[in-house]
């Protein structure tokens, strides 16, 4: 499904999406060698504190059970093999980047949480920043209300403080996924505005 | 991630650290008394050695002391320490001869004179009473001229979990609420040689941290998914010396304790070659291994995402007798968050007793004020002799108010009585009917001026349709009228000691203000014939809270057991049923705790409308047949021909020897599930806790299938306009 930079005229344009695979396979092999939620993995507050700031970062990249690890890991394969093409290094850069901020975040805004772990946050980071790279090549006003109703869903869940279909071990966190897609949104404007980081070679037919 | 926490922990260390040079007089603290306008010379406390055993729902606290005489007369030694929360002293042992004595509960008058006689007569004597709310006091009569005593004391207490957090206090810092005590008494509080505290944590829920704040010396080790130990040990370099050289003394000590019937030899807190932490000789303080002037605060967190649950302990080592049992329901996550506005009104205690502890006051209210939405609003009322209001009325919570009146609040100095009913009254004036309301008490509950009836508060309370959260400050506090009252209004209590990671503790208290309730709570157990439940009246139940019930059944077999309340004004049940056994005999201690939660309910009573001699006569009975120590009844020791001559039962001796045996049989095991309800849970949702996950669903995953629908169709469109 992905195109090689976004080309569709492009002989054999379909490539494997070899970004999105290792890290749907990092996040897997996590979840089987290190276990659900492994305690020197996971970003809380006690380890923060004691300077494994690593977990910052990590943290989103670990599940707390097996439907919380399956629904995650599905969708970043489904989104990874969907935006590689357009975002291609900068999915990379974005994901870890939007795990620090998501991170920081929480440790500010939301001081009953103690800890956290799980794709989804910054998964709607990548929705946000793979959708408006997608609209920018297709134009497509579908996408936008896709868009829309990712909003919509996550705003219902805030309001209600509650995950409308998932049951996972650990409580569910709403505001994750609506901040997820503020920071996609921040990626984009500054991308839009050229900021240097995010900055990478493009091809002229993408805009 | 956590910049400004550390921020503001280390602004808030800072301000303790001030307001503690701040405060000349020490906080009253556990210790050897010694009247102050007397000649007496003062003991000393050698060693203060402490074993808890967390398990079951329930902690065992053994402390073993060696008091010393270094002078040339026979003294007495009066320990005195702060009521830990819930809990009774259950045994006093004193070694005489070199053998281990226990004592036996009497009522209180007599149990006293008994000892004054023994002590008149010379012979060796222990007596520990309940000096109210306040103080356990431990007599010992006579420490002989140049001699060490031997004593010990083991308390019994509930350990609850709350959103997900265990938590256990020992008690060293006496609240200083009482003033008479403190002019007449001197407490030497320095152990001289060595002090060790032990903490095993054994439960079947995996435990995936344990925490003790403001103890940097304390070592935690995990013996598995759900033990942990916590140990803290100092010595002064003169002991480490002294071990090494003279150790055949010791060695004899622990050849006679280790033979000791009944204890539990191989954890004995005065064996030598117990795994010692790292000793950490202070010179500042070379006559002191320890001080006893800091509660020592343990925290465990559950593994979150443990599902809602039932746990049944039970004792009947009779089929066909009555059988105690204690029931323990954990809730799921069902409560909502509540998004609309409140009125918050802050009633502050600024009496003298709050000296020691106005800093974590401070510091409290003001994170409180923080975790305020835009459109909260609060009020603040001060207490001492008088009630007056800091704020003019009720204030919008913006970061300009909330800054500028924590720094009023911080900026007050403690002083005077405690007109807590004036406070109170002050508090619940100006409540708004249009928007919820709730008063935040913070105090450390003891009433001198003014209004001091627990009835009288209890009906000013319901004056008016309002929640009372109450912040319990320190010990000695007295809590059970503070907990009567905000039972009634359907708020909840929590303690908070200085050494509490007071963040959390408010992290813990705030969960619950911002979240529904459920309301009205009653229980209904059906299929097994139960009787005696305490607590008779539950009252509410809030996030993260566990319902703990006591009682008495019959028999045995499949019984069903419903929760009946009300979340916002809504109807809700809960129901399972599971098997009460025909026989039990692991926790014989669940029987003092039922015995001890019912009169707990007694006192309740008492102090509502008085006492009666009815009602003192059912604490004395239980107090005797359980061997506990209450308000009427005390518990004595001497010499075991002496308990023979006075013809005293030793009731209290064989309940011991049936405790220890089952101590030593769970000792020798890994801990045992205690679920009842995996078969039909009585909750679906996992409890609360505060580790959250992201997850995507099935909504979001359809939501991702027809984007990647989109896609395709639109790279088609691409290719066919391009072809």
């Amino acid at each position: 499904m992905p195109l090689k930079n976004g080309n569709p005229s492009r002989h054999g344009s379909y490539t494997l999406p070899w970004r999105t695979l290792l890290l749907s396979l990092l996040a897997t092999l996590a979840y089987f060698l290190l276990g659900p939620a492994p305690e020197a993995w996971v970003v809380s507050r006690e380890a923060v504190s004691q300077g494994e700031w690593w977990t910052l970062v990590s943290g989103h990249w670990l599940h707390s059970d097996n439907q919380h690890a399956l629904w995650n890991i599905s969708a970043l394969f489904i989104l990874g093999s969907l935006f590689e093409a357009q975002l291609r290094r900068r999915m990379f850069t974005e994901l870890i980047l939007a795990s620090l901020l998501m991170s920081i975040w929480m440790g500010i805004y939301l001081p009953e949480l103690q800890a956290y772990c799980g794709l989804s946050g910054i998964l709607n980071t990548l929705l946000v920043t793979g959708t408006i790279a997608l609209w920018q090549q297709y134009r497509s006003p579908a996408l936008l209300v896709i868009l829309a109703l990712a909003l919509l869903k996550n705003l219902v869940e805030l309001f209600s403080q509650q995950a409308i279909f998932t049951h996972t071990l650990w409580p569910s966190v709403p505001e994750a996924h609506l901040v997820g897609m503020a920071i996609g949104t921040i990626f984009v404007l500054a991308r839009s505005h050229k900021i240097r980081l995010f900055r990478i070679p493009i091809s002229a037919s993408e805009y | 991630m956590n910049t400004e926490t550390s921020l503001l922990n280390t602004i808030s260390k800072y301000m303790l650290m001030a307001m503690c040079l701040m405060n000349i007089q020490p906080a009253f603290s556990a210790g050897l008394l010694t009247p102050t306008q007397s000649n007496l010379p003062a003991l000393e406390i050698r060693d203060h050695e402490v074993t808890v055993t967390i398990e079951d729902g329930y902690a065992i606290t053994q402390v073993d002391q060696m008091f010393h005489n270094p002078h040339s007369q026979d003294l007495e030694a009066r320990y005195s320490f702060p009521v830990p929360e819930h809990g009774s002293v259950a045994e006093m042992t004193l070694w005489i001869d070199g053998k281990p004595v226990t004592g036996e509960v009497l009522e209180k008058k007599k149990a006293r004179q008994v000892y004054e006689e023994e002590k008149k007569a010379g012979r060796d004597a222990g007596l520990t009473e309940k000096d109210s709310y306040k103080t356990f006091e431990a007599m010992v009569s006579p420490v002989r001229a140049g001699k060490d005593t031997q004593v010990r004391l083991v308390y019994l207490q509930p350990a609850h979990i709350d959103t997900g957090i265990g938590r256990y206090v020992y008690p060293l810092e006496e609240g200083g609420v009482d003033e008479e005590k403190l002019a007449f008494w001197t407490a030497n509080d320095k152990v001289t040689n060595k002090f060790n505290f032990n903490l095993k944590i054994k439960s079947a829920y995996p435990v995936d941290a344990v925490r003790v704040p403001n103890n940097g010396n304390a070592t935690i080790k995990q013996q598995s998914a759900g033990e942990w130990n916590v140990t803290i040990g100092q010595q002064t370099s003169k002991t480490v010396a002294a071990n090494l050289t003279q150790s055949n003394a010791s060695d004899d000590a622990v050849k006679k304790s280790s033979v000791t019937p009944g204890t539990v030899s191989t954890n004995h807190p005065l064996e030598r070659g117990n795994s010692q932490p790292a000793v950490n000789f202070n010179p500042q303080q070379s006559q002191a291994a320890y001080t006893l002037d800091k509660d020592l605060v343990v925290y465990w967190r559950h593994k979150p995402g443990l599902p809602g649950s039932v746990d049944l302990v039970t004792y009947k080592p009779d089929a066909n007798e009555r059988g105690t049992f204690m029931m323990v329901v954990t809730p799921g996550e069902d409560l909502k968050p509540i998004n609309k506005g409140k009125d918050w009104v802050f009633v502050l205690d600024i009496s003298g007793s709050m000296q020691g502890k106005f800093s974590t006051l401070a510091d409290g209210v003001q994170r409180t004020l923080k975790k305020m939405r835009a459109d909260d609003r609060f009020r603040i009322v001060l207490f001492n002799n008088q009630a007056s209001d800091l704020t003019p009325g009720y204030i919008n919570a913006t970061p300009n108010m909330i800054k500028y009146y924590s720094d009023k609040v911080a900026a007050i100095q403690p002083n005077s009585g405690t007109n807590l009913y004036q406070g109170l009254a002050n508090g619940i004036k100006h409540i708004d009917a249009d928007r919820t309301s709730a008063i935040v008490l913070v105090t450390d509950g003891v009433a001198n001026v003014g209004e001091t009836h627990q009835r009288k508060f209890i009906e000013l309370i319901k004056q008016k349709d309002i929640r009372l959260f109450t912040m319990i400050m320190g010990n000695s506090s007295n809590r059970p009228m503070l907990e009567a009252m905000t039972r009634e209004s359907g708020g909840f209590a929590i303690s908070i000691s200085n050494s509490d990671d007071i963040v959390g503790q408010i992290l813990k208290a705030s969960s619950k203000v911002t979240h529904e309730a459920l309301h009205g709570v009653k229980v209904k157990i059906s299929g097994v014939k139960t009787a005696d439940i305490t607590p008779q009246k539950i009252g509410s139940l809030y996030r993260g809270q566990q319902l703990v019930l006591f009682g008495h059944y019959w028999g045995d077999g499949q019984a069903k057991v419903e929760i009946n309340g009300k979340i916002s004004g809504q109807p809700k049940s809960y129901q399972t049923s599971f098997n009460f056994p025909s026989s039990s005999n692991e926790n014989p201690e669940i029987e003092r705790l039922w015995g001890y939660a019912s009169i707990e309910d007694m006192i309740e009573e008492i102090n509502n409308f008085g006492e009666k001699a009815d009602i003192k006569q059912a604490i004395v009975d239980l107090g005797v047949e359980y061997g506990l120590v209450t308000d009427y009844t005390s518990m004595v020791v001497m010499r075991d021909e002496v308990f023979a001559t006075r013809k005293i039962e030793r009731s209290n001796k064989q309940r011991l020897a049936v405790e220890h045996a089952a101590q030593q049989q769970r000792q020798a095991r890994p801990a045992t599930p205690r679920r009842v309800d995996t078969q039909q849970p009585m909750y679906k949702s996992p409890r609360p806790s505060f580790g959250g996950g992201g997850a995507i669903d099935p909504w979001s995953l359809a939501l991702f299938g027809l984007l990647a629908a989109t896609v395709i169709v639109n790279i088609r469109r691409k290719r066919q306009h391009a072809a």
